[in-house]
């Protein structure tokens, strides 16, 4: 008998253990194995001491997220004793996505390192403050930076982040790969660039003149700019004219054929990275941005990257802006994530930053005696005086994925240009139209 | 009385088990077939509209749908023969007693336990245009002048997706015929060697029939692994180039993860769910009819 009641307990408190389990709330935060503190961002605290959560896509691989928690954040705190920041690091595709749900779920940080293309999107969907309205000290701190990074934040009357770094992509040339077949310089034009692919190809059968790691806006927008042609037209209203207009048309076939005759790879599965690749003489040119001089300096030593101007061609030089800005999304702690924000702007944090490669925004920490010093950031700030961003649209990240088919289409599949071309910027229109 | 008491602490032990169930695979499996009625995004949890057979409908006007059944099709016609001639033709070398039998028997095994993700990450090393295959092929034996695209080319990375396939599954099918072969009777082959049989003949005529049941079972279990083929596509082509490869889960997983229709992502599950459930249904018919 004692034993059947024994037993009736133990069931008892299995079934309440399950029950509670099953009945936990949802209140985890996925990226907490990664942050450096374990608080959740919308956990109750006392006003007095204040855990920010910080979701960011600092690199892990460089020294980009030490710098961050290593020199950055305890700067941060020790200056601010009541505020902690948890800082959670997440690969750039996959913070994009972590926001786009995070507002569904009502799981969002106070503060996000945003890819300036993500802003439009992010402010469509109501998620960002308007840092203008809100700070009294707005117009102070944003004098400090540079106009042109400062502009991507810029959606109708208010600004709803601040710059945080700014890049460019140049071309990288491999400087053995171009002597040996005979080419004594990068090529400053497209006729150039076009003429040294063949010359690579023949000395080096093995490898590729140029590689391109994907066909998206970022990887396409400086052909078709630089050759004169367009995906939307300057008021972003429509695709029709411009991406499939001859200027577009003419780089888009040119590039086909370089595809079609073994010249031009990088974006298909199975190719070298193309980083990895220019180190190890896979790929005799590519377009990348300061990132890889870091990843050089970690995995390739012997290496001697060369960096110059990207091809010009009818249209001139025209990269690609990148860069990235800061936003708040708190509606708990804005003051606080103000605070924050106005740190990591700051002429120390942006020092810290350019030391491990992102380009600062700071008028201040631009002429700073260390990163005055830094060689290689000369081609990039070159490049930046003609570099143009993205369109700023919310449907962007679905115009890159129409972007991208496009092209696979037209390099893997042998498409028509033209006949792509047209399906694309009808698909385009359709998106801007929604 | 007594049995009556033994019928209540049953229930007792039999309840917990049964809510884990119902918490953790009936609620679930439930909630999501309503869900493949609605329109249901991950961007918008709390804002879903009722749209009735529409995400069904959608599936059936999707190229995609024609793209990853041909894809499953072509993986599953190579990689479930494939599994099974090489496992059977393992398990019959490997079933009789001979030193060093248990260390080839360990050895067929290992891919079986090797993570999904290790075997596909070294495929795709041995198979990138750079790869060490092409490095033999072209760099060593001059067999190609140029490097070969196996995993941009749609239906040379489907063959090479069922070669990892293959690989990872020859053990396990090479488990399940050790036991049905320990199972056949020796006394049919010594019968059939008395009346002159050769080796070729028991095979074919004692040893395979005798373990007809178990590659019934395999053949169904392979199928229906084959449907569910994703870690692999996943890492060695994402499903690319241009969907060339995409499978029946990594396009579900797209279109959950990447574009957050979770709506359109349920019904691709259920409708998927079918072929696999007739199959299994098709299965216990068939062992209750041989029982």
């Amino acid at each position: 008998m004692r034993n059947r009641k024994s037993l009736r307990l133990i069931v008892t408190l299995m079934l309440l253990a399950l029950l509670a389990a099953g009945c936990g709330n949802g209140n985890n935060n996925n990226g907490q194995a990664q942050g450096t503190a374990g608080a959740s961002p919308n956990a109750e605290q006392p006003a007095e001491d204040v855990t920010l959560t910080f979701w960011h896509h600092y690199s892990t691989a460089s020294a980009e997220e030490k710098t961050l928690k290593e020199v950055l954040i305890p700067k941060f705190e020790a200056e601010h004793p009541n505020i902690r920041v948890n800082a959670v690091s997440f690969p750039w595709d996959q913070l994009h996505q972590k926001l786009q749900i995070g507002a569904s779920a009502g799981e969002l940080p106070d503060v996000a390192r945003l890819d300036i293309i993500w802003v439009p999107e992010l402010q469509a969907n109501d998620m960002l403050v308007a840092l203008d309205e809100k700070f009294d000290d707005f117009a102070e701190v944003s004098k400090e930076l540079l106009a042109g990074p400062l502009s991507t934040a810029v959606i109708g009357a208010h600004t709803y982040a601040l710059p945080l770094n700014t890049n460019t992509k140049v071309l990288f040339w491999n400087e053995k790969m171009f002597k040996e077949a005979g080419l004594n310089q990068a090529p400053a034009t497209m006729d150039e660039f076009f003429a040294a692919l063949p010359k690579l190809k023949d000395k080096f059968p093995q490898s590729w003149g140029f590689g391109e790691p994907a066909l998206r806006g970022w990887n396409v927008l400086p052909w078709l700019w630089s050759n004169g042609g367009d995906v939307l037209s300057p008021d972003n209203t429509t695709a029709q004219g411009y991406l499939n207009g001859a200027a577009s048309v003419e780089i888009a076939t040119k590039l086909q054929q370089a595809f079609s005759q073994g010249l031009i790879t990088g974006f298909k599965p199975g190719d070298t990275p193309v980083t990895e690749g220019h180190a190890k003489d896979v790929y005799g040119m590519m377009a990348e941005g300061p990132w890889a001089f870091a990843q050089f300096t970690d995995q390739f030593k012997e290496f001697k990257p060369m960096a110059a101007s990207f091809p010009a061609g009818k249209g001139g030089s025209v990269q690609v802006l990148g860069g990235e800005d800061i936003g708040i999304l708190s509606k708990e702690h804005p003051e606080e994530s103000w605070e924050f924000v106005k740190f990591m702007v700051s002429e120390a944090a942006e020092v810290e930053m350019g030391k491990v490669g992102q380009i600062p925004v700071n008028l201040k920490a631009m002429e700073h005696p260390d990163i005055k010093a830094i060689s290689y950031f000369a081609p990039f700030l070159e490049q930046l005086t003609t570099s143009k961003a993205r369109p700023p649209v919310s449907a962007w990240p679905q115009i890159d994925d129409v972007l991208n088919d496009a092209f696979m289409q037209i390099f893997l599949q042998k498409a028509d240009v033209q006949k792509t071309l047209d399906g694309a910027a009808q698909q385009i229109d359709d998106l801007l139209n929604a | 009385m007594y049995a009556k008491k033994l019928r209540r602490d049953a229930y007792l032990f039999f309840i917990p088990g049964f809510l884990f169930v119902c918490w953790f695979i009936v609620y679930p499996l439930v909630q999501n077939f309503l869900y493949s009625f609605y329109d249901f995004r991950l961007t918008r949890l709390s804002d879903k509209t009722f749209i009735g057979l529409d995400n069904y409908h959608a599936i059936f006007h999707e190229k995609l749908l024609w793209i990853s059944l041909r894809n499953l099709l072509y993986y599953g016609l190579l990689t479930v023969p494939g599994q099974m001639v090489l496992g059977f033709l393992a398990a019959y070398a490997l079933y009789r007693s001979f030193p060093g039998v248990k260390f080839f028997r360990a050895v067929y095994f290992v891919p079986v336990v090797t993570s999904w993700v290790v075997a596909s990450l070294v495929f795709k090393f041995i198979f990138t245009d750079r790869g060490f295959l092409n490095y033999l092929l072209t760099d060593k034996l001059h067999w190609t002048s140029a490097p070969v695209s196996w995993l941009s080319t749609p239906f040379l990375a489907l063959t090479v997706l069922a070669l990892l396939g293959i690989w990872k599954g020859i053990g396990w099918v090479m488990v399940l015929y050790l036991a049905a072969l320990q199972n056949v009777p020796q006394s049919l082959y010594d019968a059939a060697k008395v009346d002159g049989a050769g080796a070729w003949q028991r095979l074919v005529h004692i040893t395979i029939p005798s373990v007809r049941q178990t590659s019934s079972f395999i053949q169904v279990m392979l199928i229906i692994g084959s449907f569910n083929v994703f870690t692999s596509v996943m890492l060695m082509t994402g499903g690319g180039p241009l969907h060339e490869t995409e499978v029946l889960l990594s396009w579900m997983y797209n279109k959950a993860f990447k574009h957050y229709d979770l709506g359109y992502a349920a019904a691709l599950a259920y409708l998927f769910a079918l072929p696999i459930a007739v199959l299994n249904w098709l299965q216990m018919r068939r062992d209750k009819e041989s029982d």
